[in-house]
């Protein structure tokens, strides 16, 4: 076998490291060019309107690799064209040194926006580019909730509320609870209780912790919780990974209920269960939370229900919140959480709320062709 | 070829207490693994059931698979694959993509094998030039993760309405085929790292380069065939990872990489090269889930499972090494 000499092919090696390079830095980064931003509006001096005039929001977020984060960002670009101002956005590959870095770069640059929208990569180290960000223009921050270390340096919050998904779940578990006992199903755990199994979140994450404690808050006495399992990761191979060690340990005692912390998860549980023996739907219910990943489960009945987390609307959210600020110059107290309504609501000239929630209806295999949230239907919500 | 054997014999003849010591690198892993389920049989509640087992051995087939395919490369003096999980998921979306397309999960898993094997044999140019390892299968995967989510979108890819969980849920005897595939995957490895000329060719590579080169040893087309090994291994786990959960996207498999690695090494590889097995990387796989589980069984939280586990295999690579180097002396 003869081979070419190590010179040739160091060189070729060379191009396709640097190929290497472009190809991360492409999956890395979009975004529509930059436009001169207008004056960002002071505390108590708005624009008087939601029209954008052309200036610019410059938003700093997670990459795009995952389809959650590219229907979110669409939809900003979407929203913000709707409105009428420019939009730019800085991707960074889940990395909050990444975005830090991208965040001294933008203001070692002078351009001046009128708002940032922000979604950390890690809220907990943020602080600091936050920091550094509303001295330069209001922060409206998304998807990641406000940590009280950042809070005086936040404008406001617009997204996904975890508190909510984890609320809903445990409504949509009591109501399931409900109609099986109402069909005469028995539940394994002690006094008739269904016996529950938690797959959450990584643990550390935040959205698992407050979705965790959401749903026992909604649910108080009404379960045999057997285990709380953390996953590695929050796919669906983490849900396989956790569930598949998990479920053997409580097969003798009966496992009634499987709450997951989203339905991408969820999936990878449905396959555990079937491994054991279980079947999911019939023999052990599964709630989720974020209505995320393949659907085709839910859609077959093996899932239960999901919780609606749109990244179309929680684009369209965080823009409409930054237009509503810059439009009053002020901020509401307290918190809201929007309803669902068939048709998208008109954006009036008032103050946004310190914190707006975007809504979190029950998704079923019966309802979900059928979904109609701001003239969309389910899968265009997802972003699909 | 005999002249090959000859060196090898003699590159690698131990003194009287190295091969004690040889024989106690070689065998402590087995009787580790052994003791341990072992003492968890009759210490740990639930343990010993078979739906446990059974989820122990479903849990180490992919990673153990990775691991056995990756063992090669190891031996071979070229340190780790650090694109695993980029390459995992191409395999699986590979997979589900052709299968969905032909309607057949057998020409799926067959496309993402050549795929892989593909990627293993470019790789294997580049490392068998003479290019860093390390560096250069970081590139790959991260040029591998790009393509991925630049072509998915992020979105997720599944087969349709193709059946194509039949390869991680046909079952003999209520073990699904993923285990029997891994063991069968480990045979072939061992019998190919152990009883073949490019087996030895390979160990010889990583104990010393520049001998080996002067014995008439192609560092290129060694290096090749263990990175050709390591593809098929990679196309094989991504296309059951795949059709036993349906679906696969761009940012799946974030912890498998370093799962890998923790199992060539618990397996007892040197990361210098030249020493390390394919069986003792499926063991080594094996033990860190079962460590895993039987903490879980006592009821330990996530955070001092993670702990544990990580302390034991630091625990068992140091033994391992100091081992080693005394095999030396």
């Amino acid at each position: 076998m003869k081979f070419p000499s190590s010179r040739a092919w160091r060189k070729i090696a060379v191009g396709f490291l640097a190929a290497g390079l472009v190809t991360s830095a492409a999956a890395c980064s979009t975004g529509s060019s930059a436009a001169p931003g207008a004056p960002a509006a002071s505390q108590g001096k708005g624009t008087g309107t939601t029209d954008g005039g052309g200036a610019l929001l410059k938003v700093f977020m997670p990459s795009t690799s995952n389809v959650y984060l590219a229907a979110a960002s669409q939809s900003i670009k979407d929203e913000a064209k709707a409105l009428n101002y420019t939009v730019n956005i800085v991707e960074n590959n889940w990395d909050q040194t990444e975005q830090d870095q991208q965040v001294q770069e933008w203001l070692a640059t002078g351009e001046r926006a009128a708002a940032v929208l922000m979604w950390p990569a890690g809220a907990a180290a943020a602080t600091n580019s936050i920091r550094l960000l509303s001295a330069q223009a209001p922060v409206i921050q998304f998807n990641n909730l406000v940590t009280p270390e950042a809070s005086k340096y936040v404008t406001a919050y617009a997204g996904v509320s975890d508190t909510g998904i984890g609320k809903e779940a445990g409504a949509n578990a009591l109501a399931a609870v409900k109609k099986l006992k109402a069909e005469g199903v028995k539940f394994h755990g002690p006094d008739g209780k269904p016996n529950v199994v938690e797959i959450r979140f990584t643990a550390g994450y935040a959205a698992g912790d407050d979705r965790e404690k959401a749903f026992a808050e909604a649910t108080p006495g009404a379960f045999n919780m057997l285990a709380v399992e953390p996953t590695p990761t929050v796919d669906a191979q983490g849900g396989f990974k956790a569930a598949s060690q998990v479920i053997p340990r409580f097969l003798g005692q009966g496992i009634d209920i499987v709450y997951a912390h989203s339905n991408d998860v969820a999936n990878g549980v449905v396959q555990a269960l079937e491994q054991n023996g279980l079947k999911p739907g019939k023999d052990v219910i599964l709630i989720t939370g974020t209505s995320s990943g393949d659907m085709s489960n839910l859609r077959g009945g093996k899932i239960w229900s999901a919780t609606l987390q749109s990244p179309v609307i929680e684009g369209a959210l965080v823009v409409r919140t930054a237009a509503q600020y810059i439009a009053t110059g002020q901020v509401q107290s307290g918190d809201v959480t929007i309803e669902s309504s068939a048709a998208k609501p008109e954006l009036k000239v008032e103050a946004p709320h310190a914190a707006t929630y975007m809504m979190n209806p029950q998704v079923t295999a019966e309802n979900n062709a059928s979904f109609d949230i701001w003239g969309l239907s389910f899968d265009k919500l997802m972003g699909k | 070829m005999s002249s090959t054997a000859s060196i090898a014999t003699n590159f690698i003849a131990p003194s009287q207490r190295g091969s004690v010591i040889r024989f106690v690198t070689s065998y402590t892993l087995p009787l580790l693994v052994a003791a341990v389920f072992a003492v968890a049989a009759t210490s740990t509640p639930d343990f010993a059931t078979f739906a446990n087992i059974r989820a122990i051995l479903i849990n180490t087939s992919i990673v153990g698979i990775i691991a056995v395919a990756m063992t090669a490369i190891t031996i071979s003096g070229n340190f780790f694959s650090l694109g695993i999980a980029s390459s995992t998921v191409l395999a699986g979306i590979v997979f589900l993509a052709v299968s969905g397309l032909t309607g057949s999960a057998l020409a799926g898993l067959g496309a993402a094998v050549v795929l892989s094997v593909a990627l293993g044999i470019l790789q294997g140019l580049i490392v068998g030039a003479g290019l860093n390892p390390v560096i250069t299968t970081l590139a790959v995967g991260s040029v591998t993760y790009g393509l991925v989510a630049i072509t998915t979108k992020g979105a997720v890819v599944t087969a349709g309405s193709v059946d194509v969980a039949w390869l991680a849920t046909w079952n003999l005897l209520e073990i699904p085929l993923p285990v029997y595939i891994f063991v069968l995957f480990t045979a072939v490895a061992w019998f190919l790292t152990e009883h073949t000329l490019i087996g030895r060719n390979t160990h010889l590579l990583g104990a010393n380069r520049a001998t080996a080169r002067n014995s008439g040893i192609s560092p290129q087309a060694t290096t090749i065939w263990a990175f050709i090994a390591f593809g098929v291994g990679l196309g094989v786990a991504g296309a059951l990872n795949a059709s036993q959960l349906h679906q696969m996207q761009a940012n799946d498999l974030a912890g498998l990489t370093m799962d890998v690695i923790a199992a060539v090494l618990v397996g007892g590889a040197a990361v210098s090269g030249g020493e390390g097995s394919p069986t003792r990387s499926a063991l080594g796989a094996l033990l860190i889930v079962a460590l895993g589980n039987i903490m879980l069984l006592h009821g330990l939280d996530n955070g001092w499972r993670v702990f544990l586990v990580g302390g034991i295999v630091v625990v068992l690579v140091v033994a391992l090494h100091v081992l080693r180097k005394v095999s030396t002396r």
